[in-house]
């Protein structure tokens, strides 16, 4: 995670709890799941199965599976798809086969 | 053809006035691995494999990717002999295919394991394997586990397992890349591939056919479904007819989700879960369907419930090329010297046997008890 | 679960919106399923919920959606968002409609059976378009409606209509556009300028069109004549390098967005058996479809941009006479006025793409995005090069469908729509034939990745 390349139109939107790889964030409650993880400075969400390689939301419309990751214990999900729900708990798939 | 008029004019003009040694026509595993047999053989000759459009049927790239001796032939003595050979010719075939081509095809033989859901479907697998063993004078080599031993070799079955039959000389292969590597090292060896060529009609001259504006001066109709048409036109009965067989596939999975091979499930190279088989006859339609894809991933979950969390990622429908009694047709037409036709549905498992003896048969340099072998599936055995 | 319903209609946006209220204030009984989580469509997307400063951001053509929305939620059919349709299929009463609705697989029976799942983002192979740091233009301004989502600072890069409404829409938000790299080959405007007679059929568009054009190159660093895109970085994009008169430069950025036009979403009607067509013109794979929305299946119609790109109110207009003739087909309606809707409406529709060639030949793709090459990433999902596929084509592989076979290229969870057109280029390429020649990679379920538990049946007890 580092800073984030996103922001929110909105001034002071409300705001939302989720729970991102174990820690809890509060972000805007209108975002998507890809939307919030970009929103907390995750530039990739995905290592590649193939190549392992880092790897980001890219189609926002669910046809590419570039930003599946882990949502309530449902594996390979795709973040763009989904909108958040307070304490939704999220888990990138950044670490081994995914 | 006409359907050839765009490709003729890439092949060098003298090609259409020296006939080929050998029209293969068909170009999935059984003529690639026939063409890959006789360049090695003769590199001399001259071979030309006529394959189908893009989107024709195409049993070899719908195939399950099994090594599968077990129960093949036990009704059928010299298809049991053909497929325990086929199998032990495999790892060198294998080995100079790779060396050859440089794709690794993935193989593997670890063993199968054929899965048993009731004690009846387990004592039908028991006499099936005897018989085998029989026909074979003991060269096929198994062993019947119950229950808990088939979980010592595969945990995480599920409980209507009753129990397996494992054979150490079964295994598998990526079915996919060995036509592509048979491809690659026939082309390296000079063997010439024209796809999308349709081949309506063969020609019979006064020495050899013209096929598709081709000419050769011996054929072999390696062409699956369509065997049946073209063969009549070289007074050849190849009675053959499709079974449709649906397969699933699911992401990567852990490696060592699954070890062995197996016709229920297997878990390729890459890491998928590929699930089989139905067994359908619907014609020539090959689309997959909910009620078949929904069955398959019924049993699978029950052989193996932890399974139920993959996700499908890929379905295919395939259609086999079946002759009535499922054993392959090795046949030389007797009115026109030179024609031959290949049937079968066991691409995968005899791809050794085909590149191997029975090219020898096709060239006539065999010894008499291969050949009294090979003769004796030919389709004498459905003429009453 | 026995229902069977007059009209199912895939697509919640202008398209299946209206078609969904012309069947049902003729009475039919009709369902509406939809991917995202409220109606719209891509174009109209959160149109319901977004707030005024996302509408004042997103300008007068988003807001002008409002009245269709509000009478597609005042229809009275059947609406179901959240829903992945994993697999259609031939049913003796029609068809029969597979989906996952929150983790559970459904199945819906319907007598007739509308695609109006339109359009995605034309696949573009450039070196390092698979880097975190890149996304398409479309998924930017998705970002924008949905979670009022903005970067800080992007690259954009491409052509078309869609990235210069973007550059207005994040200007107007005050996002820093370091660059907007225009890769419209110059002689796309001699070629377009016969169309402009076509055009000025619909001179509000034509003036809207060109206006957006002027404004973005005078209010923000706007370079044309642009080639050769490839992202550069280790991990995570830090760049974009491209060519402009033979001359290769750098852009330090880490956030790029890239655009090409759109391609008809064709997946489903090739499931169901709808043969495809090469619109050279369009630069894409389509769907035959009649002045209704007929397709060479009995009870299957498709309308919008999942047929053939026209944008929102094209789609609208096409939705309507797909519904309408729907309707007629039920022998429900057949008042003089109907009669005269349905002259008007084609005659609209056929005016409408016609003048739409305009936009269709200024921004058709250039060339070198046909030619991925090297070690450029084309399959995104089982990771298969430009040359992995290249080799392949050379030794004369019947087609798409033969390479996917060698080299997984299309294997994988996006069922080849990120690759499927790419693919075709290549094998266009390598063996010399034209595109209209190469037949697209064969459509097999799941549309969308399904559980084996979520498709077993015994998981439903």
């Amino acid at each position: 995670m580092t800073d984030s390349l996103f922001r929110s139109l909105i001034k002071d939107p409300p705001q939302c709890p989720i729970v991102v790889n174990g820690v809890e964030h509060q972000v805007p409650v209108q975002l998507s799941v890809a939307a919030a993880l970009l929103y907390l400075g995750h530039l990739a969400t995905r290592q590649h199965p193939v190549s392992g390689e880092p790897r980001a939301p890219f189609c926002h419309m669910g046809v590419c599976f570039e930003c599946l990751v882990s949502i309530d214990g449902q594996h390979k999900q795709r973040a763009c798809l989904r909108q958040i729900t307070p304490y939704m708990c999220i888990e990138t798939l950044m670490a081994g086969l995914n | 053809m006409d359907t050839c008029k765009n490709v003729l004019s890439l092949i060098p003009a003298y090609n259409q006035l020296e006939p080929y040694d050998w029209i293969i026509v068909g170009g999935g595993l059984v003529g690639a691995s026939i063409a890959y047999g006789l360049i090695q053989k003769q590199p001399q000759l001259r071979i030309l494999v006529l394959d189908g459009a893009d989107t024709d049927h195409r049993a070899s790239v719908g195939n399950f990717g099994l090594i599968w001796v077990q129960g093949k032939g036990h009704n059928f003595p010299a298809y049991a002999n053909w497929s325990l050979q086929g199998a032990d010719l495999w790892p060198q075939f294998a080995r100079q295919l790779i060396h050859e081509s440089q794709i690794d095809i993935a193989y593997q033989r670890q063993g199968g394991l054929e899965f048993a859901l009731s004690q009846q479907h387990l004592s039908v697998l028991s006499e099936e394997m005897a018989a085998m063993a029989h026909h074979t004078q003991g060269g096929f080599q198994y062993t019947l586990l119950d229950r808990d031993a088939a979980l010592a070799l595969q945990p995480g079955l599920g409980e209507s397992v009753v129990g397996a039959v494992y054979s150490p000389q079964d295994g598998q292969v990526n079915p996919l890349y060995l036509l592509s590597a048979l491809h690659k090292a026939n082309q390296l060896h000079g063997v010439e591939y024209q796809s999308r060529c349709t081949v309506e009609n063969i020609e019979v001259l006064t020495q050899g056919f013209n096929v598709a504006g081709f000419a050769a001066k011996q054929i072999v109709l390696c062409a699956g479904l369509d065997n049946q048409r073209l063969g009549k036109q070289l007074a050849m009965h190849l009675p053959v007819s499709p079974v449709k067989g649906q397969i699933l596939i699911t992401e990567r999975a852990a490696a060592g989700t699954f070890t062995y091979a197996s016709p229920q499930l297997r878990q390729t190279a890459e890491g998928t879960i590929q699930i089989g088989g139905s067994h359908e006859h619907t014609g020539l339609d090959d689309r997959s369907s909910l009620e078949v894809m929904q069955a398959i991933a019924d049993d699978v979950v029950a052989l193996m419930p932890e399974l139920a969390r993959l996700q499908l990622v890929r379905s295919w429908g395939a259609l086999r090329v079946m002759s009535p009694d499922g054993g392959p047709i090795y046949q030389h037409s007797d009115k026109y010297k030179g024609a031959f036709g290949v049937c079968c549905h066991s691409g995968v498992t005899l791809a050794a046997a085909h590149a191997g003896p029975l090219t020898n048969w096709l060239l006539n340099t065999l010894d008499r008890d291969q050949k009294i072998l090979i003769e004796a599936m030919n389709n004498d055995r459905f003429s009453v | 679960m026995n229902k069977i319903y007059d009209y199912l209609v895939i697509g919640a946006g202008p398209a299946g919106m209206s078609a969904a209220i012309e069947a049902s204030k003729a009475g039919l009984c009709v369902l509406v399923l939809d991917q995202a989580a409220s109606a719209g469509g891509q174009i109209y997307r959160n149109l319901g919920q977004a707030g005024s400063k996302q509408a004042k951001v997103l300008g007068p053509d988003y807001v002008s959606g409002k009245p269709l929305l509000a009478r597609f939620m005042a229809a009275k059919c059947d609406y179901q968002p959240l829903v992945q349709v994993w697999h259609i299929e031939a049913h003796e009463k029609g068809f029969v409609v597979a989906v996952l609705v929150s983790g559970e697989s459904i199945t819906y029976v319907t007598s007739h059976l509308l695609l109006a799942n339109g359009a995605m983002e034309r696949p573009i192979a450039i070196a390092g378009w698979d880097k975190p740091g890149v996304m398409t233009a479309g998924a930017g301004q998705i970002l924008l409606k949905s979670s009022a989502l903005l970067p800080k600072q992007v690259v954009l890069a491409g052509s078309g209509p869609l990235l210069l409404l973007l550059a207005q829409q994040y200007r107007a938000a005050g996002v820093t556009i370091t660059a907007l790299l225009d890769t419209t080959p110059k002689s796309n405007y001699w070629y377009a300028i016969p169309w402009l007679v076509a055009g000025l059929t619909t001179p509000t568009q034509l003036f809207k069109g060109l206006w957006l054009t002027l404004v973005q190159r005078i209010k923000i660093p706007y370079i044309s004549g642009v080639s050769h895109i490839e992202v550069i970085g280790k991990e995570h994009a830090s760049g974009v390098r491209y060519t402009v008169s033979g001359k290769v430069y750098d852009i330090a950025c880490n956030l790029i967005m890239l655009h090409q036009g759109l391609i008809p979403q064709t997946q489903m009607a090739q499931l169901l058996g709808c043969p495809q067509v090469w619109n050279d013109f369009k630069q894409c794979w389509q769907t035959q479809v009649g002045a209704a929305g007929q397709t060479p299946i009995d009870g299957l119609q498709v309308a919008g941009d999942a047929g053939a790109i026209g944008g929102a109110y094209l789609a609208q207009l096409e939705g309507r006479i797909a519904g309408l003739a729907r309707v007629n087909s039920a022998a429900e309606l057949r008042s003089r006025r109907n009669k005269l809707v349905n002259l008007w409406l084609r005659f609209r529709i056929k005016q409408l793409h016609w003048a739409r060639g305009l936009i269709d030949r200024l921004y058709q793709p250039a060339a070198w995005l046909s030619e991925p090459s090297g070690d450029t990433v084309v399959c995104r999902c089982e990771q298969v090069s430009a040359e992995a596929i290249t080799a392949i084509a050379n030794t004369g592989c019947a087609g798409v469908n033969q390479l996917k076979s060698f080299t997984r290229a299309g294997m994988g969870a996006c069922q080849g729509r990120q690759c499927g057109l790419n693919l075709g280029y290549l094998v266009a390429h390598a063996q010399q034939r034209p595109m209209s020649e190469v037949e697209p990679l064969t459509v097999r379920p799941p549309l969308s990745p399904i559980c084996l538990g979520q498709l077993a049946r015994r998981s439903e007890l």
